[in-house]
């Protein structure tokens, strides 16, 4: 039976739910209903989406009229409960069911009311459920292991593989400790080379982490014996590679050349802790602890996740840790030291938190904004219910004249206002499935458990039971003043202008002026956004990006330095001959170049002199020609040329700042500098270039020579420049000169600079656009808000305004009369919009670059933009006040 | 599950034409929901379509009535669908309303279409 639940579509579901209002005894024929729809949907299948689409609207809007009628009739409660009294809260839940019929009458007479409402809430239930599935899934759900709760993160960074071996046989508050790495590996042999991200693990990474295999088996505790070579391949790789052939398992792979046995594939659904292997992990290895690598203290690779033994909490374990970190710093002092001599500690963080620390507040600013938006839809919807409630206050003043009690004309609308919250529930609920799979789509960048991402039942519970919770609190209220109005009251000629209409508008206004203090808070974030955005397109980057291609070659560790110099050396040559390229070069560090893994350059100490304390740099190997060929300003001196490769001491090119850091305001030309035991002499100073994204601040860098530092990376990274823009065919003769060199060269992308630049941008820009439709539905909302509480003021007001102008003003002075109300409603609202606006500035702070989360220039834009809008939002309904003929309106009474 | 309550014949007409369909679409053999609704769009020539909810609704009232016996879920195939069956008192019943509509035909031919029983 739950199996069969977990396999109904999202389809089935909506129908079984819209089933459940069918009286309890339709029980035994729910299930078989449900299967009757399967079929139905079967046969639709073929139909394309669309029509599968219709015949659900169709089949669920009957089955919602089945049950109300169902109900109506129902003879189980139909006799008893309507021979009882009207009171109580029972009967007035059956009148309600009584009134469901009338309310779907009166609702189809009226279908741009129903529209306006249903798309609304649909709108606003549609974004919240989506953006709220999401924050739920990467920030509040558990990951998907055993125990996942008491699964801690070691964090501060990698530790070194004795650390791992000391804490796994010594430490007492974990009842399993694993480890792991990731790294890129050529894949040969079975068709074309291909680089593979490896994830290398300890022998109880899998049982930590509760992977099992599709295939096969994983790895067992023998196959971590030093030589075994057994791996494991990922079940993507599996899939593209050998087409999921079963037969994999026993064959051998060729990965740099060293050869191992497929054991078993992972399973599909395993979702690897992205922060120990990395998101995608193609092929899983043992991790060797006696290679020379996991035996040094100093070097550190390694990801570490435990699992709290029963009895141990996060404080009494991080306690444990700390007492090794202190027996590390004795035993080790070198590598367990910091630079001031302090032990390194090990604090331990909850795996969830570590994997989601950095998305947290802009997920749940998203969050916010969305909930905003919401209210916004709801105050609206709010708003048109009382119009509607006060302009059919006549026709419910008739009935309850006519001898229909209160509490049944209050059911009617109030019947009304549910059904058409549902309506618009299912409609948002539709729409939730539609923006989640678009927000997995499109969002860029880094958003953890981004795969595991959907919406899912509980998400739904919480949206149908949002709409629901609107429509009776905004249906109560006109069904509230429905009862208690007056007969008399209404029913005279001077219905409009009872206390309950004056009421009516007062509440009105009071909407108006919250939708549009929450529309400035939604735009005054979004603008602060917007303006970021901006400030980091506009940034100084230190270089010209544009026609910039960036190739990367991997050359592994088959060449020796020789070859190596000798390869790269030719692959300058060639590149530079192609007569589309006009300057190339090689660097280490390529900027907005996201070296994952691999590092881009290495962090040294450089002195001046050795009574002063050194300063440290990122040292990053360039070839001759670097920043030429990036269009990076030198600002004194000389590039790196080829004779400095031999030359002593070494001619090094530093950064504006780390000129300004050294030298201060002397010239830095010719001075030297000591990095460890080698004299550097400073040949050139170059403009500061942003490496990490516009947002970065400015850090040291120092330029060496690359054919004496840097020939011993395993990957080549070269930039080219062209001379125009589109050069069509330069990836592919790019790639050509790499396999003219050598025909077994894995090459990684080919990209151009300006693409990373604005990818580097698509997170910023992805919040921008997000948080600025959200602001610019809201201020529609309130500008539709604000010109239907006008335009009721004046309908009520008709007979007002028409002997005003009967008695002698003038257009013009109602004109200004409901211009003056309007904008005194917008401007009380921004003034609370922007007092709360400010309020919730702290939350962006972290996000805006560039301007405070403060930006004067900022808000006052937006509550400019909102100001206008509001004044167009009224003058329509100023122009039908001016416009009023006094004879007409007078005489209409 | 509650008891048949039987009705009689006399005070179920005239039958509601969704029933009466569906008696029509039970004459010929046991069906069961999907091969209801395909089959009624049949004897209407597509003009009536039937979703699940009002049909098994029909259902359950025509088998409170005693017009409709439910067979349950067939054990011979592991069928997932049950199976709806017309009773005796069914037969009856839809050959009452036949009766009825066939009268009702008789008057509609001779006051409506004058020239058609001449043709005939």
């Amino acid at each position: 039976m739950s199996r069969r639940a977990t396999q109904r579509s999202v389809s089935e579901r909506i129908y079984g739910w819209l089933l459940r209002l069918m009286p309890r005894d339709f029980d035994a024929y729910h299930q078989d209903a449900l299967e009757t729809f399967r079929d139905l949907q079967r046969e639709a299948r073929d139909r394309g989406r669309t029509a599968r689409l219709l015949l659900l609207l169709r089949l669920g809007w009957q089955a919602v009229q089945a049950g109300l009628v169902a109900r109506d009739r129902s003879p189980l409660q139909a006799t008893a409960a309507r021979q009882r009294s009207r009171g109580g809260l029972m009967g007035f839940g059956r009148a309600l069911v009584d009134d469901s019929r009338l309310a779907r009458r009166s609702l189809f007479r009226r279908p741009a009311f129903a529209l306006a409402v249903v798309g609304v809430l649909a709108l606003g239930i549609g974004a919240a459920t989506s953006v709220w599935s999401v924050v739920d899934c990467v920030l509040l759900r558990p990951m998907p292991y055993p125990q996942a709760e008491r699964l801690v993160f070691f964090d501060h960074g990698s530790h070194p593989g004795p650390a791992f071996d000391r804490w796994q046989q010594e430490a007492r508050a974990f009842s399993l400790l694993g480890a792991g790495t990731d790294d890129l590996r050529d894949l040969t042999g079975d068709g074309p080379p291909r680089e593979v991200a490896v994830g290398l693990v300890s022998a109880d990474f899998f049982g930590l982490f509760g992977a099992g295999p599709r295939i096969g088996r994983l790895l067992d505790r023998e196959d971590f014996a030093p030589g075994a070579r057994q791996a494991v391949l990922g079940h993507g790789l599996w899939q593209r590679r050998w087409g999921g052939d079963p037969g994999v398992v026993g064959r051998t792979i060729s990965l740099e050349g060293e050869t191992w046995t497929v054991v078993g594939v992972m399973a599909p659904d395993f979702v690897p802790p992205e922060n120990v292997v990395g998101r995608r992990v193609d092929v899983w290895l043992p991790l060797d602890f006696t290679s020379e690598e996991l035996t040094s203290w100093s070097n550190w690779s390694l990801g570490v996740v435990g699992r709290l033994g029963p009895d141990t909490d996060l404080a009494s374990a991080q306690a444990e840790m700390d007492v090794f970190a202190l027996r590390f710093a004795d035993e080790q002092p070198d590598a367990r030291r910091n630079r001031e001599g302090e032990p390194r500690m090990v604090p331990l963080v909850p795996l969830r938190e570590a994997t989601v620390g950095a998305v947290r507040e802009a997920l749940f600013m998203l969050f916010g904004a969305v909930v905003l938006m919401l209210l916004v839809g709801c105050v609206n919807v709010a708003s048109l219910f009382l119009a509607r409630g006060s302009e059919r206050g006549r026709e419910m003043a008739l009935r309850l004249a006519l001898g229909a009690r209160p509490r049944r004309v209050a059911g009617q609308l109030l019947a009304e206002s549910v059904s058409l919250s549902l309506l618009g529930g299912a409609c948002g609920v539709a729409l939730a499935f539609g923006l989640t799979r678009a927000f997995r789509a499109t969002v860029p960048g880094d958003l953890p458990r981004l795969g595991e991402v959907a919406v899912d039942t509980r998400v739904l519970a919480v949206a149908l039971a949002a709409a629901l919770v609107t429509g009776v609190l905004f249906g109560l209220a006109p069904a509230w003043q429905a009862a208690r109005s007056r007969v008399e009251g209404a029913l005279s000629a001077s219905a409009s202008a009872s206390t309950g209409g004056r009421r009516t508008r007062r509440a009105r206004g009071v909407l108006v002026v919250a939708e549009v203090a929450m529309a400035l808070i939604l735009l005054s974030g979004a603008g602060l956004l917007g303006h970021s955005l901006v400030r980091l397109m506009q940034v100084d980057l230190g270089f010209q990006p544009e026609q910039i291609t960036r190739l990367q070659v991997r050359l592994g560790e088959r060449y020796t330095e020789e070859s190596r110099l000798q390869v790269t050396r030719e692959l300058l040559n060639r590149v530079e001959a192609l007569p589309s390229v006009t300057a190339t070069a090689l660097g280490w560090s390529v900027p907005f170049d996201y070296v994952g893994n691999h590092r881009c350059c290495w962090f040294s100490r450089f002195a001046t002199d050795p009574e002063i304390e050194p300063t440290g740099a990122f040292v990053h190997p360039v070839s001759p020609g670097y920043f030429h060929t990036l269009g990076a300003r030198l600002l004194a001196g000389r590039e790196i040329g080829w004779q400095d490769t031999e030359a002593s001491p070494v001619p090094v090119v530093i950064n504006q700042h780390m000129a300004e850091r050294l030298f201060a305001d002397q010239s830095a030309i010719g001075r030297s500098m000591t990095m460890g035991e080698e004299t550097l002499i400073v040949a050139g100073v170059v403009a500061n270039v942003k490496r990490w994204g516009g947002a970065a601040k400015p850090d040291a860098a120092v330029y060496v020579p690359y054919f004496r530092y840097g020939i011993e990376d395993e990957d080549v990274r070269l930039i080219a420049r062209t001379a125009s823009e589109a050069t069509p065919g330069l990836a592919d003769a790019l790639r050509e000169i790499v396999w003219s060199l050598d025909p077994s060269l894995p090459v990684g992308e080919v990209v151009s600079l300006e693409h990373r630049i604005s990818g580097s941008l698509a997170e910023a820009r992805f919040m921008a656009v997000l948080l600025g439709s959200f602001a610019g539905l809201a201020l529609v909302l309130a500008a539709v808000g604000l010109c239907g509480a006008l335009l009721y003021g004046v309908n009520q007001r008709k007979r007002e305004l028409g002997i005003r102008l009967a008695v002698g003003a003038r257009q013009g002075d109602l004109l200004r009369l409901v211009l003056g109300r309007g904008l005194a409603l917008a401007l009380a609202g921004l003034a609370i919009g922007l007092g709360g606006a400010l309020a919730l500035s702290r939350i962006l702070t972290s996000m805006v670059f560039g301007i405070t989360a403060t930006d004067p220039a900022t808000y006052v834009g937006v509550s400019l933009l909102l100001f206008v809008v509001a004044a167009l939002a009224s003058y329509l309904p100023a122009r039908r006040a001016a416009k009023t003929d006094p004879i007409e309106t007078l005489r209409a009474d | 599950m509650a008891k048949p309550t039987r009705q009689s014949e006399r005070s179920s007409l005239p039958l509601q034409p969704r029933d009466y369909l569906i008696l029509l679409a039970l004459a010929d053999g046991e069906r069961h929901g999907y091969g209801l609704i395909k089959e009624i769009e049949n004897l209407t020539e597509g003009g009536v379509r039937m979703d699940p909810a009002n049909l098994h609704r029909a259902l359950q009232r025509l088998v409170r009535d005693g017009w409709v016996q439910d067979l349950g879920r067939l054990p011979a195939a592991e069928e997932r669908r049950r199976y709806y069956a017309i009773t005796e008192a069914g037969t009856r019943l839809a050959r009452a309303e036949a009766a009825r509509l066939d009268k009702l035909s008789a008057v509609a031919r001779t006051r409506l279409m004058p020239g058609s029983e001449a043709s005939r």
